[in-house]
């Protein structure tokens, strides 16, 4: 009897240990399930980073494109000058959101083309539209007109072609630039004030600068006859490259002849006019009106070195040449003229303009 | 068998070779299926890595194609040679083959707009070459110059375009390249890292599997070294999988216990052989004893009852029958005593010695004690130890009926209680106390009631070798109903079959 019990413990006892081993063991592989488990894991994720991989290569070398509407043509006398670049950049914005293909001609290319060079190549191009920096030249007009008979229409920005078969012309309005100078300068002026200089460029062939010195003179003579102010003009030859510059700086060296007023038309010329009237010391003797709107000019304009600068709307100007050529290949017709206006700006707003150009 | 039946069910049957077969089949699959992956993924990054510079090879060879073209028209309006004119021919036909690859719709990138721009160009380009000789042919010399020049003017700005297309495209192209070739070496370092993996997982595969099967056997070298070693309680050896080292073990199992079965038995047998032989020499012990005590008493016995003899012949011889009686009884008690010294003897034997002993007691009390027997006859062939009745009847005597002043009797009956004979003594002598009997019982009477032995033998040594020859304890009872009222010796023998 007592044997049988010592037995049947001892019996419980060993089950108890071989339990307790199962258990262990069964921990132990448990564990070991999950390590490989584990490791499996980073080699499928391995695996899969690597198909990945081999995915992107495809993509890179196999891509697809939106397929677009139109393909415009623009073409300027230069690639380089910043309101050129405004019109691009607004123009194109507008383009691709119209389903539009914008494309800068010789912006490209490793070789300086002309514009006429460039033309010939938008319309062998088969281009379906042209925006073009115009000119009065005969060369221009010719190849408008085979443009047109090409079935391209040709929309001329900030100077006209007006002989040619171009579609329609987006520039300033000229005759509103000169009204808003004469105002600026009968603000600033006085019945001792004699002269106003309008500085011409000698290489512009349209007539836009005559337009604004006859803008100028109409208002003066309206507005502002109680002055006897005279406008008069120098023209400065931008041939090669310090010559405006040297130009410029002639007119400051003859103190007794200095105009009370200057009155620029384009960015260089009103940022080498500030830059002499800062180092002739004549700030505060003589008025700057300006044009354009870079950060220099601005800070100019805000410390009072230069009175007024009339502002352009480059990028709207780009948005309404797109137009044109789009509402006549969908109208067949479009408005001869499409002018932007012109906003001055004095130190009463140049706050909004610098924030503007600080961006 | 029964178990291993059901363990049978649990665990499939696989022998030890299909095991390995099988783990080597598995890390093999693995292994192969991993590197074919690796492989094909590897292959498909070198094809797009090796189609990376086609575009610009493309190019250059439209750009070649372009100035043969040119060349032969060059020449062809130069001299008019008709082999020109054919070449001209083959290679503005390849031109236009080569053309036909370039993008033709307008689609959002400037360099497939710049293919779209060299497509037309290049369709103006040739339509004016054509149109120039023609002219040629017609001798038109004015419009063939004026179609000459134009095309000139487009050769050199399709070149042009060319150019920068080609540039532009390089330039992307090495990007690409760059970014195809850093990938392709990422793959690369994650490929022998997965490799590494894969290895990982198979020698881990490998110890568990293999460890499946060597475990059971590193279990049983050790079970089988302590059983080696004399060990045999050690624990039954789990039978994890049926192949051969299951098998194994299970006879491992089954051997140790039987082995361990035989010693238990060997034990058992040994140590029921030594008590026997123990006993034995005991028995053997307190026979020579007895006869020891004999021998002291009675120096000569031979000579004793030979002269006994020679006064009973005398006796007779004299016509004294009473004084021949009593020394031809006195002869015969020492001769039983001699003869019977060393053996087991009948119980009539007994009987006889103690009739002798009570004449003999007669005579030299003088027909004082009163002795009666009821003997069942048949009984009396059960052998018994010799000289146990004697000493009883001696010691009834000397301290149960002697000095007591009514009439001794003391009775000798042999008679059978169930299925033993009760060999009883008894006298209506003074009694005996319990503490008496109990130290009679378990062999402790004190120096003083040894004194008093008569002829040597005492009931410590009747009870002993009583105990012995019938290997049990209760086979003598000694009661006494009180003091004055009389003692009873009871021997239990078995009843033989």
């Amino acid at each position: 009897m007592l044997d049988d019990r010592y037995e049947t413990g001892c019996m419980m006892k060993k089950e108890k240990r071989t339990e307790k081993g199962k258990k262990k063991n069964f921990g132990k592989l448990l564990m070991l399930v999950e390590v490989i488990l584990i490791i499996a894991a980073l080699m499928v994720a391995g695996l899969i980073y690597v198909r990945m991989q081999v995915a992107a290569v495809q993509k890179t070398s196999t891509q697809s494109f939106e397929e677009m509407k139109r393909h415009y043509a623009f073409i300027t006398t230069s690639v380089e000058d910043n309101f050129r670049n405004k019109i691009y950049e607004g123009a194109k914005q507008y383009a691709e959101e119209e389903g539009i293909y914008l494309e800068w001609f010789g912006k490209e290319l490793a070789i300086d083309y002309s514009k006429r060079e460039l033309l010939k190549m938008a319309i062998t191009s088969e281009v379906d539209g042209i925006i073009l920096e115009g000119d009065d030249s005969e060369e221009i007009q010719g190849l408008i007109d085979w443009a047109d008979e090409e079935g391209i229409p040709v929309v001329t920005v900030l100077t006209d072609s007006y002989n040619s078969k171009r579609k329609s012309f987006v520039g300033i309005s000229n005759h509103n630039l000169g009204r808003e100078y004469g105002r600026q300068i009968i603000k600033i002026a006085n019945k001792e004030t004699k002269e106003a200089m309008l500085l011409i460029d000698v290489n512009a062939e349209d007539s836009g600068q005559n337009i604004i010195l006859n803008g100028i003179k109409e208002t003066l003579a309206n507005e502002g006859n109680h002055l006897n102010i005279e406008v008069n003009t120098l023209a400065i030859s931008a041939d090669s490259a310090f010559e405006r510059e040297e130009a410029i700086q002639s007119i400051f060296l003859n103190r007794e002849e200095l105009p009370e007023i200057i009155i620029c038309l384009n960015e260089e010329n009103t940022i080498s006019v500030y830059q002499a009237a800062v180092d002739y010391n004549l700030v505060g003797e003589i008025n700057i009106l300006g044009y354009s709107a870079n950060e220099t000019i601005l800070n100019a304009v805000s410390r009072n070195v230069i009175v007024s600068t009339a502002v352009v709307d480059y990028e709207q100007m780009g948005i309404y040449c797109v137009q044109a050529l789009d509402e006549y290949l969908e109208a067949s017709r479009v408005n001869d003229f499409v002018t932007i206006d012109v906003s001055t700006v004095t130190k009463k707003n140049v706050e909004r303009y610098l924030e503007d150009a600080g961006e | 068998m029964l178990e291993n039946k059901d363990d049978k069910s649990k665990y499939p049957h696989m022998s030890i070779q299909t095991k390995l077969l099988f783990i080597f089949l598995i890390i093999t699959t693995v292994v192969f299926v991993v590197i074919i992956y690796i492989y094909f993924n590897i292959n498909s990054m070198i094809e797009n890595i090796d189609r990376v510079y086609g575009s610009n090879a493309m190019l250059n060879e439209l750009q070649n194609e372009l100035a043969l073209t040119h060349r032969n028209l060059e020449r062809f309006l130069d001299t008019k040679d008709t082999e020109a004119l054919e070449g001209y021919f083959r290679s503005e036909q390849e031109y236009s083959k080569r053309l036909e690859k370039l993008n033709k719709i307008t689609v959002y990138d400037a360099n497939m707009m710049t293919e779209k721009n060299i497509y037309n160009m290049s369709q103006y380009y040739l339509k004016t070459a054509d149109d120039a000789i023609t002219a040629k042919r017609g001798r038109n010399i004015v419009r063939y110059k004026e179609y000459y020049e134009d095309a000139s003017e487009m050769y050199e700005y399709i070149n042009s375009y060319i150019y920068s297309l080609n540039n532009r495209q390089f330039q992307s192209n090495s990007d690409n390249y760059e970014i195809l070739f850093s990938s392709l070496k990422r793959s690369e370092t994650y490929n022998i890292l997965i490799l590494c993996i894969v290895s990982a997982i198979n020698i881990i595969l490998m110890i568990l599997l293999t460890k499946s099967i060597t475990n059971p056997l590193k279990e049983l070298a050790r079970a089988a070294d302590e059983v080696a070693k004399g060990k045999l309680d050690i624990e039954r050896l789990e039978v994890v999988s049926h192949d051969e080292v299951g098998i194994v073990t299970n006879a491992f199992n089954q051997m140790v216990e039987s082995l361990k079965d035989y010693i238990e038995q060997i034990k058992s047998n040994m140590e029921l052989e030594s008590a026997m032989k123990e006993r034995q020499l005991l028995m053997e012990a307190h026979l020579k004893d007895a006869q020891l005590k004999y021998l002291q008493a009675q120096i000569n016995p031979h000579f004793l009852f030979n002269t006994l003899n020679a006064g009973a012949q005398l006796a007779m011889m004299e016509g004294a029958d009473r004084t021949y009686h009593y020394v031809q009884n006195v002869a015969d008690f020492f001769r039983y005593n001699v003869k019977k010294n060393n053996d087991v003897v009948t119980l009539r034997e007994e009987i006889e010695m103690v009739d002798n002993y009570i004449y003999i007691i007669n005579v030299r009390f003088s027909g004082d004690i009163h002795f009666k027997k009821n003997i069942d006859e048949e009984l009396t062939n059960v052998q018994v130890p010799s000289m146990i009745l004697q000493p009883i009847v001696e010691n009834c005597i000397n301290h149960g009926v002697r000095g007591i002043t009514w009439e001794n009797l003391i009775e000798l009956s042999v008679y059978q209680e169930r299925n033993q004979i009760c060999i009883s003594v008894r006298d209506n002598g003074i009694g005996i106390s319990r503490e008496k009997i109990d130290r009679i019982m378990s062999n402790k009477l004190g120096e003083e009631d040894l004194q008093n032995i008569v002829n040597g033998v005492g009931l410590n040594n009747v009870i002993n070798r009583l105990r012995l020859f019938f290997e049990r304890d209760d086979v003598i009872e000694i009661t006494s109903a009180g003091e004055n009222l009389g003692t009873e010796v009871a021997i239990y023998c078995p009843l033989e079959e």
